[in-house]
């Protein structure tokens, strides 16, 4: 065809370059636009900043140009609805952003197809300006509140996926040809919206008008997408909330509108909730502002409907069948994407890329809590048995709370101090309607694992990489320590699980390491505040966890020194100093607690001596500590984890040395502790693998990162090869985490000891405690390190609530208990039972398995030590109850003395200690004022005693019939009563005002860090 | 990057390796504290366990008794003590006794429970410095024996025999259970006709049941039994007596306990006309026991030791008399010892028959399996000797004597005990005090014989300091 022929058949173009103050960039989009291959092109510039020199540059690249002013125009919309008014001929409009650049071909394919489809609006595949092959857009999915959502992921790759053309439902406003006459005939963009939206309003009205919407990827425009730089202002919440309101009210349908602005005005008031529920107040205000704007004008609103109503050929039931079905919105929080782009738009996060598709992701996620979900039904259907640490509940969610406002601690022998408050708000949420006890403690014990699954998925989002997330994530869920941790029974082992990736995050935030994540030039209080939040709260519950902190610092810490990282050293000192100030701060009664008492370490070994325990290394690297053997094919694990430090470059292979670091930490502490080398006890080998688990897990994601970075991006059959061994290796890993969900409960046995220890009725013979012995795992509520393996701890009334699991600060007079056991450990004596009667015992219980048989299995058990059922068996004062189970040897004292007993005043007369009454027994002692709680109440005789087997504290206080009783020290310990002429006589606790204010100002820090800790994960949406 | 991958590969390897490495040497996981409490009896614990005999009800004399108990309470401190008895078998009710210093105090077990057959006490004392023991008078003899300050689940009972008609050989287990709950035993009899049990005997709490041997093994000229409580815990001992025209006496011996790795004998006799019998009995169910009895001599050449081999579940027997290499020593001690590591119960009895040189009668005791630097002891008799073994290898004692009476106490002159020897000391007539303090500069393991005019004893001193285990 001859070229003149040519000119003629083609459609004349003007492109309109919107521009508003632009950098050096420029002249690079004007330079894309004359040179396009498009014969029949006007170019005309709308000025729409305040740069006098503008002209002179479009002069200077574009000599045909038309420069425009926009005056008294602002935003986008209103600027290029100009072209409306200077009399363009040209049938088709190519308007543009300032910041765009255009293919040679751009306009001929966007027109070519134009044409062809008859299409009114048509849009090119956006990509980056930097990294070309990384695209931007291809077009919007929206709903039908006006919400849009990418067809892209974030950061994915241009594979050529989407090269085929397409009809969408809008394009953005960045550069895309529209028919001139169709645009005039709408009127141009909506001038009310200044920025954002406008492209969405646009296409929306274009199609209730006819005219077909399309993306052509074969046209390929560069784009920087740095508006916001320049108007310096960050307002993209709120202006766009308003458009999409804006939009819904003009072009709705008039039957369906007042149900669609009733669904949105839910969705509003639900973000609202959120939003105030995470302390995200600013955008509280940007929703209702964004109503108030549009209520403010209705009356331009109801003009445009009117004057798109004219214009409408489209029925809206057709519309309705080319938008998104249900919320865009929601579908993008479950997906975790909402806000990627304001974060990208204001942090100026380096390019991450990002591979697989989001559909792939939610297969995952959805695979793996489907796979937990059936693994875990018998616990979610029949319950968790009360084993361990998964100790009972109260009967009702008031008694959590109480235990948490009192100040007093029954275990052992009584001492003044804080339950948890974690269990306290576990209370408060048991309040909720509708939410049982039972269902608060099966979430109390599965949930961990799921929250562990959630900061796997995240630790490596800053990777960029959606197939290395989903790596951590499989990994992390597919390794045993979590079912070996609910088969044992282990809570704070589930703690560790739960925190130890969020921890991870923070702390290789705070190292800044250069490549990954957000560089260096985040500042270090934020990681501290994640990371000690995330102990905090978890240590709220279980104060034994937080070391975990320690070892993933040093681990972490240990990588960047081999990487020579010394900022990034110095950098995680500081946020570990300040996560740890953090995590205290939240703890608040506990440290305090902790700083008034001598052995403040106790709380944090478990009952442990820092005797050798039975593990192997073999057993610790592949996590087989505790109750159920893992399978061999754990090792599996170990050729993953290997990989990223053989074949990972730059800074994946920094990563994988912290990681791997974070790992040798924490098996080493596990074997140093096993070998008995510590000169003090630390927690279960159980919480400390946990940081390891998340190193092998995120050393498989960064496998990934390997072979999608280093490995593949090169050619090579080995490379292929490795990849496909690789894959091999990850299923025959997986295998045994699939293989554990056959009895529903991970191993857990069905059932406790609470239906199988023979105790007496507390309210008919009067409160009593139970002094448990066995290794520190099996008993009911952390213990108190005796020798070995061993363990002890006592208990009021029988089996503890999970209130009474810790181990207080202060431990009272807990040491009377420790002195008769040593007693009977060095064969003195053989009136155990009367030494113990004075201490309120009645029952000795030597627990030798998790669960009683046949919840149990025998191999699982440990021993007490013979010497020491010896020892027991010699007691002339202890019955042996036969019979009872096979796992716990149980011994009745029968010369015990109730907690509280009416006595004769002088009953204690000649006995010094409590050790004495193994010469001098307490010859008659009746029990009075039965109850385990804080307040106790019964009638007592004239001229008697009460004597009262607990901790001698001022805060206790009898009455009789109102007057406060003399009192006195008996033992040294204990505290015996006058009841002077008799009556009705209260025992009760007063708990220190001081105490009750720190537990409220302890509240308040935590919903303050909560709200900020969700907010930034929320926020960014990783 | 190379190096750095070098590096970091190197430095995670190497910490691996040494992990792995590290691991190889074995752990000491038993590291609760205690060790299981050895079986002699001792004075420190201040918890006697008297498994007791007869008591007098339904008897006219002791003459038609089997064996007649009664306790011998004796203070050989400075200082008055008191003592609590608990009768098992009676009411339960504890009577306290004081004891005054350097003095014996005889209660009479059967007249604090008259309506009982059989009676056992426990005694409990904070005094270091007293022991308990129990005297039985029967139609053959009369017989002493130490109370025990242990109990155990097993015991092993040897060298009883069930000739009744015959040889007026009658054998009784008395098992008595000081305990607040029921105890449960299970019995097993090895003899010359096989192996027999008897299961399910219930012992109830804080209450003594004597079993008729005889009853169950009949006509038997040796039995073993094996008393295994299925719950509780007991104290057991075995009453023999034989009444024959050769041998004609009474002896109490408790029940070895569990069995131990080194036992000693300290007295054993090859002397002409006395006849002692060893039995070791291997109560493992499952490994096979090679022990050596190891003879212990005044000085000169020791003999080599007698090598035995025994069966799980069978005991083995030594007739000294049988020995001619031990013939030429008249008097010794026996040091058992497991090579295999399989703990084995040790016991001795002594014939002498009547018409002879040597005191007539029947005696019998179990081995000690502790040593202590203090000892204690009753004497009694015309005739007392103690025999000290030092089983130290390398180190000799120095032994001191205090015998004390209620109105003051004489010293024996020092003498010293070389590694591996036994000495014997007789203590006979020393200003006529009859209790022993004995005190050594290192542990010691000591024995004691009584003689009588027609009957002996033969039974070990109490421990008056802290047991160490043999090796």
């Amino acid at each position: 065809m001859p070229q003149g022929e040519t000119r003629a058949a083609m459609p004349s173009v003007t492109v309109v370059v919107v521009a508003h103050d632009p950098k050096e960039w420029f002249e690079d989009v004007l330079d894309s636009i004359v040179t396009q291959d498009y014969p029949r092109l006007n170019l005309l510039v709308i000025d729409h900043g305040s740069d006098p020199d503008l002209p002179d540059r479009v002069a200077r690249t574009a000599p045909q140009a038309s420069v425009v002013r926009a005056e008294g125009r602002t935003g986008f919309a209103s600027a290029a609805n100009v072209a409306l008014s200077v009399g363009i001929e040209s049938a088709y409009l190519l308007v543009c952003h300032d910041d765009v650049a255009l293919s040679s071909n751009t306009v001929s394919v966007l027109v070519t197809e134009a044409m062809r489809s008859n299409a009114g609006v048509v849009g090119p595949k956006l990509v980056r300006w930097d990294t070309p092959e990384v695209l931007q857009h291809v077009g919007f999915r929206v709903d039908r509140f006006a919400v849009s959502d990418e067809m892209v992921e974030f950061g994915e790759l241009d594979q050529s996926q989407y090269d085929a053309v397409t009809d969408v439902f809008a394009v953005p406003s960045a550069c895309m040809l529209i028919r001139s006459q169709l645009f005039a005939a709408l009127g141009g963009f909506d001038s009310g919206m200044n920025r954002r939206g406008e492209d969405i309003d646009f296409c929306w009205r274009a199609q209730l008008a006819g005219a077909r919407v399309m993306v052509v990827p074969d046209a390929r425009v560069r784009h920087r997408e740095t508006l916001a730089d320049r108007v310096g202002v960050d307002d993209v919440r709120r202006t766009r909330l308003r458009h999409q309101i804006r939009t819904v009210l003009v072009t709705g349908s008039r039957t369906l509108l007042p149900l669609a602005l009733l669904q949105l005005a839910l969705l509003s008031l639900g973000e609202m909730l959120i939003a105030l529920a995470t302390g995200r107040f600013r955008q509280v205000r940007d929703v209702a502002h964004a109503w108030r704007w549009n209520l403010l004008r209705l009356g331009e609103i109801r003009r445009r409907r009117r004057a798109l109503h004219a214009l409408q050929v489209l029925a809206y039931r057709d519309l309705r069948a080319a938008q998104e079905n249900g919320s865009v919105r929601i579908n993008a929080f479950v997906r975790g994407q909402i806000g990627w782009r304001q974060r990208d738009l204001r942090d100026d996060v380096p390019d991450l890329v990002r591979t697989g598709t989001t559909r792939f992701s939610v297969l995952v996620w959805v695979l793996v809590l489907a796979v937990v979900t059936f693994g875990s039904r018998s616990l979610i259907g029949s319950g968790v048995s009360a084993v361990g640490e998964f100790g009972p509940f109260p009967d009702q969610a008031g008694d959590l709370i109480s235990a948490w406002w009192s100040g007093w601690r029954s275990r052992d022998l009584g001492s003044a101090g804080s339950t948890p408050t974690g269990f306290g708000l576990l209370g408060i949420a048991g309040m909720i309607p509708g939410v049982t006890l039972g269902l608060l403690r099966t979430a109390w014990v599965l949930g961990p694992v799921v929250i562990g699954f959630a900061g796997a998925w995240k630790l490596l989002a800053h990777s960029g990489s959606r197939r290395a997330q989903i790596g951590v994530l499989v990994a992390y869920a597919a390794l045993p320590l979590p079912w070996v941790a609910i088969a044992s029974g282990s809570w704070s082992g589930l703690a560790a699980y739960a925190v130890s990736p969020w921890v991870l995050r923070a702390l290789l935030d705070a190292d800044g390491l250069r490549g990954f994540g957000r560089g260096a030039t985040r500042s270090w209080w934020a990681p501290a505040l994640s990371a000690g939040t995330a102990i905090g709260i978890v240590g709220i519950f279980d104060p034994t966890v937080v070391g975990v902190l320690g070892l993933l610092a040093a681990g972490v810490l240990a990588g960047a020194f081999v990487t020579v990282s010394i900022t990034g050293m110095a950098r995680l000192l500081v946020a570990t100093l300040g996560a740890v100030l953090v995590a205290a701060t939240l703890m608040l009664p506990f440290t305090i607690d902790g700083l008034l008492a001598g052995e403040w370490w106790a709380p944090f070994s478990d009952g442990r001596s820092g005797a050798a325990s039975q593990e192997s290394a073999s057993d610790i690297l592949r996590f087989a500590v505790g109750n159920g053997d893992p399978s061999l094919l754990v090792w599996a694990f170990g050729f993953l984890a290997a990989l990223p430090l053989l074949l990972a470059r730059s800074w994946r292979f920094d990563l994988a040395v912290r990681f791997w670091f974070v790992a040798l930490a924490s098996w080493g502490l596990t074997l140093v502790a096993a070998q008995g080398l510590l000169p003090f006890g630390i927690p279960s080998p159980i919480v400390l693998l946990a940081p390891a688990a998340v190193a092998v897990a995120a050393l498989c994601g960064t496998a990934v990162l390997a072979f999608e970075r280093d490995v593949l991006a090169r050619s090579g059959r080995g490379r292929r090869a490795l990849l496909v061994v690789s894959l091999v290796v990850s299923v025959v890993a997986v295998l045994p985490g699939l293989a554990r969900i056959e009895d529903g409960r991970w191993g857990l046995g069905r059932g406790g000891y609470d239906d199988t220890l023979p105790f007496a009725d507390p309210d008919v013979v009067g409160s009593y405690r139970v002094l448990w012995i066995g290794e520190p795992s099996f008993l009911p509520a952390e213990g108190t390190a005796l020798a070995g393996e061993m363990a002890w701890v006592s208990t009021l009334d029988g089996l503890p609530d999970v209130t009474e699991r810790s181990v207080p600060a202060d431990r009272g007079a807990s040491n009377e208990i420790a002195d008769a056991i040593n007693m009977v450990l060095a064969g003195d004596g053989s009136r155990l039972g009367r030494v113990l009667g004075g201490l309120g015992i009645r029952y000795v219980v030597g627990v030798e398995r998790l669960a009683p048989a046949p919840f149990s299995d025998p191999d699982d058990a440990v021993p007490l030590p013979a010497p020491l059922l010896q020892s027991l068996d010699s007691q002339l004062d202890l019955r042996y109850l036969s019979g009872v189970n096979s796992s716990v040897h149980v011994y009745e004292n029968v010369e015990w003395v109730p907690v509280r007993a009416g006595v004769d005043q002088q009953f204690d007369s000649g006995r010094a200690s409590v050790a004495d009454l193994a010469t001098q027994p307490i010859l008659a002692a009746a029990p009075v004022m039965v109850s385990d709680g804080d307040i106790a109440e019964s009638p007592v005789t004239a001229g008697a005693g009460v004597f009262v087997a607990q901790t001698s504290d001022p805060g206790w206080r009898l009455t009789v019939d109102s007057v406060t009783a003399d009192s006195r020290e008996a033992f040294g310990w204990a505290r015996v009563y006058d009841t002077g002429a008799g009556g009705t006589a209260v025992l009760q606790y007063t708990t220190p005002i001081w105490r009750h204010l720190v537990a409220m100002i302890q509240v308040v820090l935590l919903v303050i860090c909560a709200s900020s800790f969700l907010r930034r994960r929320l926020r960014v949406g990783i | 990057m190379a190096g750095f991958r070098i590096v970091a590969v190197t430095v995670i390897a190497g910490l691996l390796t040494v992990g792995l490495l590290s691991d190889q040497r074995a752990r000491d996981l038993d590291l609760v504290g205690v060790m299981e409490p050895l079986t002699t009896p001792d004075s420190s614990v201040g918890t006697w366990f008297c498994a007791g005999g007869e008591a007098n009800s339904g008897l006219a004399d002791a003459g038609s008794a089997l064996a007649q108990v009664g306790l011998d309470i004796a203070n050989v401190g400075y200082e008055p003590s008191v003592v609590n008895v608990t009768i098992l078998g009676g009411d339960g009710i504890a009577i306290p006794y004081t004891v005054p210093a350097g003095s014996r105090m005889p209660v009479a077990l059967g007249d604090l429970a008259p309506e009982s057959q059989w009676v056992g006490a426990l005694v409990e004392t904070s005094s270091p410095d007293v022991l308990v023991e129990q005297n039985f008078e029967g139609a053959t003899g009369t017989a002493r024996l130490p109370c025990a300050t242990t109990t155990d689940r097993l015991h092993v009972v040897g060298g009883g025999a069930t000739r009744t008609i015959s040889d007026g050989e009658q054998m009784v287990l008395v098992l008595a259970n000081p305990f607040p709950g029921d105890a449960v035993a299970d019995l097993r009899f090895d003899s010359e006709y096989g192996l027999d049990s008897r299961s399910a005997v219930v012992v109830p709490a804080g209450e003594v049941v004597a079993i008729r041997v005889d009853d169950e093994v009949t006509v038997a000229s040796r039995v073993h039994v094996v008393v295994e409580a299925q719950a509780g815990r007991l104290l057991v001992e075995q009453v023999q007596t034989r009444a024959n025209e050769t041998v004609n006496g009474l002896s109490v011996m408790h029940g070895v306990q569990r069995g131990s790795v080194v036992s000693i004998l300290p007295s054993v006799s090859s002397v002409s006309g006395v006849f002692d019998r060893i039995y070791v009995t291997n109560p493992s169910e499952d490994e096979v026991a090679e022990v050596d009895l190891e003879v212990l001599i005044t000085d000169g050449e020791a003999p080599d030791p007698i090598e035995l081999t025994i069966r799980p579940g069978r005991t083995a027997i030594v007739d000294i008399a049988d020995e001619p290499r031990l013939a030429e020593l008249a008097s010794f001690a026996v040091r058992a010892r497991s090579l295999s590591g399989v703990p084995v119960a040790v016991s001795m009895s002594r014939q002498v028959p009547t018409g002879g040189l040597e005191v007539p009668g029947l005696a019998g005791m179990e081995a000690s399996d502790g040593a202590a630097k203090r000892w204690l002891a009753v004497l009694g008799g015309n005739k007392s000797l103690l025999s000290i073994v030092n089983p130290s290898t390398v180190s000799e004692v120095t032994v001191e004597i205090r015998v004390v009476s209620a109105d003051g106490e004489t010293h024996i002159s020092p003498f010293i005990v070389k590694p591996d020897r036994v000495a014997f000391i007789d203590v006979s007539d020393v200003d006529d005090r009859q209790l022993v303090d004995l005190h050594a500069s290192g542990p010691v393991v000591v024995g004691r014989e009584n003689l009588g005019f027609e009957s002996r004893q033969l039974l070990s001193a109490v421990a008056g300091s802290e047991l160490v285990p043999l090796n």
